[in-house]
């Protein structure tokens, strides 16, 4: 029993059926849509195909090294000048000790900060990464943003192929999805207008991807941006993942209003939150993952999501985690959710919570680290 | 398959019978009970009109002699914490909510035996003289027993003698989930589900319209909560006084009884099931002050044709760890954003569009 309300969506259900990506008025389409419960059951169902029963999360680590940054971005609440009450840098001791503090028992460390000219410099990090490559092998490090990659290469004088090979080499597994915002020129002179440019971001991850780096991408949603230029920037990453693959999942970031420049948008309502992840999981159709990162729109949100497209709930955080850029700004979630409590909220939505890593290899849950064991595939 | 079928019937108005309703509440897909649900809103109301109340919880009292397990608010008497408002102060808070345009108040407390009925009787009759234009929608089952108990009276008495003094209507709450073996869990000093309905029943024949609530979320089962709803729609069929079924979760922090909060799917499949299977009870209301703004704007979609109150001051949720906060502008907003149009409404379901916000 199907209750098509809206007949646009029978066409774009026909198209999605014969694996035709959706064109540009298909996704506005689906912006408009009143018929959500449609909407829901063709994403459920692409996110079926995709990956089935499985929801993926990580156990990792997440840690801000630093919140000083010269981007002024406005919907930010995380940076700080150099001199300013609160600015927080690590050392690069101070990083590798918080990513060890509670053991070894995970698969990822995820590090963002700010453009910051004293430690966005790879003399910091190469040493680094290549110490937590040695302390914790069986650890994939997603570490920064394609805005902090860009900082870097100018900083160096380095293209992005040479930055690339130099943290490869290193060990870097992935580049985190931050500093997408919204692609479209409009809206990156209105809201961060001295952050990389749509062109180099993508750029990087597909130099990246050349180079064996995997990624992420995400977008920045309700702020400025039109419905129109939401779509365009699905459609951009789109044809990005077409010339370099290497996405592994996209990750639909609401805008937070407490303590920047641009609170007098509010909240994002729980009906864009859903239909954000529905449509960019119909829109994607060449990205494996749609990611519902608890910590934005919350458990209640993000498990709702995975009845809406999305297969991922990102990852535990550490116990001691202290991730700033969102708790800058107003979110409620918590800082860590721990191994059980993620797979008993994705077994409630009656879906089998399937642990991995950055790049989506993936682990049988009584595997850990510490017990030296290999890591041993699970029946994903 | 049969199961279809049920849910094709109950979205077009036809009854589902208990059986059926526990099957679809355990096993339909989301978005078809949510289309199912939807497709009956609209036919129930063929329009985007998303109704609500401009009105006040005053909560006069936290003393209470019922203790119940999923409680944050009470006291039990004589506790160091245990207030009670004078007539002065309920009476202020009634002006603050009159001034922001409140049409209803809900005056709700524990169930405080050093209250006597003529302390309510003359604190209806003042908010009535004072405040002719609001209506007093108060008290609960539990409160009315209370006072009978204390009265030495039939409830029924009591409902007459407040009715005559000024209540006009009655809340749902404290119907929690009319089910006996719930009841002994969570709320053992409570009405039991037939005195609680009885009440109810008695409430509606003197002509007051009453609501019904719902607070799933602690230790029932999924078939108790149908089974609630079956006591209800059997109580309607006999009345036609419920005005509106409202189901609402029950928030964990801070009570005694513990336990974990219910997800926003099962909000939204509540939801659904009751819009379904309460084929007799005109209003499902959405309850965005534990779900929060988010789910309460989803719950549009799931059958809900009214967003409930304003709520301009609220204690008892609050004092469980809810932390949402809504204001009038607020909500209006999330009705809108969901494609809806807000139209203010008064107790009885009068639209009241001469009282719109001026920005609309």
């Amino acid at each position: 029993m199907v209750h098509v309300t809206d007949p646009a969506l029978r066409a774009i259900e026909h198209k999605i059926d014969e694996g035709i990506s959706l064109s540009r008025e298909d996704g506005m389409a689906l912006f408009r849509t009143a018929d959500i419960h449609t909407l829901g059951r063709l994403a459920q169902t692409a996110k079926e195909r995709k990956s089935g029963k499985n929801v993926y999360y990580v156990l990792n680590r997440y840690i801000n090294s630093t919140n000083v940054c010269y981007a002024n971005c406005r919907f930010c609440s995380f940076a700080k000048g150099e001199k300013d009450a609160g600015a927080i840098r690590m050392s690069a001791d101070e990083v590798i000790a918080k990513a060890l503090e509670t053991g070894t028992n995970f698969n990822q460390i995820h590090i963002v900060g700010g453009h910051d000219p004293r430690q966005l410099s790879l003399d910091y990090w190469l040493p680094v990464m290549r110490r937590l490559k040695e302390l914790v092998p069986h650890a994939q490090l997603s570490f920064f943003t394609a805005a902090e990659i860009d900082y870097l290469a100018r900083r160096h004088r380095l293209s992005a192929d040479e930055i690339c090979a130099q943290l490869r080499e290193a060990g870097l597994d992935n580049i985190n999805g931050g500093g997408a915002e919204v692609f479209a020129p409009r809206v990156r002179a209105l809201i961060c207008p001295n952050k990389v440019d749509a062109a180099r971001w993508l750029e990087i991850h597909e130099v990246a991807h050349r180079h064996g780096i995997a990624s992420n991408a995400t977008m920045l949603y309700g702020t400025v941006e039109t419905l129109e230029e939401r779509v365009d920037h699905l459609i951009m990453l789109r044809e990005s993942q077409r010339r370099s693959p290497g996405f592994n999942a996209f990750i639909p970031l609401a805008f937070h209003p407490d303590g920047n420049e641009l609170s007098h948008f509010g909240w994002t309502s729980g009906l864009d939150d859903i239909r954000m992840f529905a449509i960019s999981r119909l829109l994607l159709d060449n990205f494996d993952h749609i990611k519902a990162y608890w910590m934005i729109q919350g458990l209640k949100v993000c498990q709702l999501a995975l009845q809406f497209g999305a297969d991922d709930m990102d990852g535990t955080h550490g116990s001691t985690d202290e991730e700033r850029i969102y708790h800058s700004a107003g979110t409620q979630s918590a800082q860590h959710v721990d191994d059980r409590e993620f797979r008993r909220l994705i077994e409630e939505v009656g879906y089998t919570p399937v642990r991995r890593n950055s790049t989506y290899e993936t682990f049988a849950f009584d595997w850990t680290p510490d017990s030296g064991a290999p890591a041993e595939l699970a029946h994903a | 398959m049969a199961l279809a079928d049920a849910l094709d019937r109950a979205a077009t108005g036809g009854r589902l019978t208990e059986g059926e309703a526990v099957r679809l509440y355990a096993q339909a897909p989301l978005h078809e009970l949510g289309a199912a649900a939807h497709a009956r809103r609209m036919q129930l109301y063929p329009t985007t009109d998303v109704t609500y109340v401009i009105d006040t919880t005053i909560n006069y009292t936290n003393v209470c002699n019922v203790h119940c397990t999923f409680c944050a608010f009470f006291r039990p008497e004589h506790h160091a914490e245990g207030y009670t408002m004078s007539h002065d102060k309920v009476l202020d808070r009634v002006k603050f909510a009159a001034d922001q345009g409140a049409t209803q108040i809900m005056i709700q407390g524990g169930v405080n035996p050093e209250l006597r009925i003529t302390w309510f009787e003359e604190l209806f009759a003042r908010v009535r003289r004072e405040f002719p234009d609001v209506d007093i929608h108060s008290l609960s089952v539990s409160e009315i027993t209370g006072l009978a108990a204390i009265e030495n009276m039939t409830p029924r008495d009591v409902l007459a003698r407040l009715r005559e003094a000024g209540l006009k209507s009655l809340p749902g709450a404290g119907a929690e989930i009319l089910v006996e073996r719930v009841r002994k869990r969570i709320s053992a000093r409570k009405v039991r589900p037939d005195e609680w309905l009885g009440v109810m029943r008695d409430a509606q024949q003197l002509g007051m319209p009453t609501t019904v609530t719902m607070m799933f979320g602690s230790i029932e089962t999924e078939a108790e909560r149908i089974e609630h709803l079956r006591v209800v729609r059997d109580l309607q069929d006999e009345t036609h006084g419920f005005t509106a079924f409202i189901p609402w979760y029950y928030v964990p922090f801070k009570t005694p009884l513990r336990g974990r909060e219910a997800s926003g799917i099962a909000y939204l499949r509540t939801l659904a099931i009751s819009r379904l299977f309460l084929d007799n009870v005109p209003h499902l209301q959405a309850s965005w002050l534990t779900p929060g703004l988010k789910l309460g704007q989803l719950a549009l979609f799931y059958g809900c044709d009214d967003m409930g109150g304003t709520i301009l001051e609220e204690q008892v949720v609050h004092d469980a760890g809810s932390t949402n906060e809504a204001t009038r502008a607020q909500l209006e907003t999330i009705v809108r954003g969901a494609g809806f149009t807000p139209v203010i409404r008064d107790t009885y379901w009068n639209l009241r569009p001469e009282m719109a916000l001026a920005t609309a």
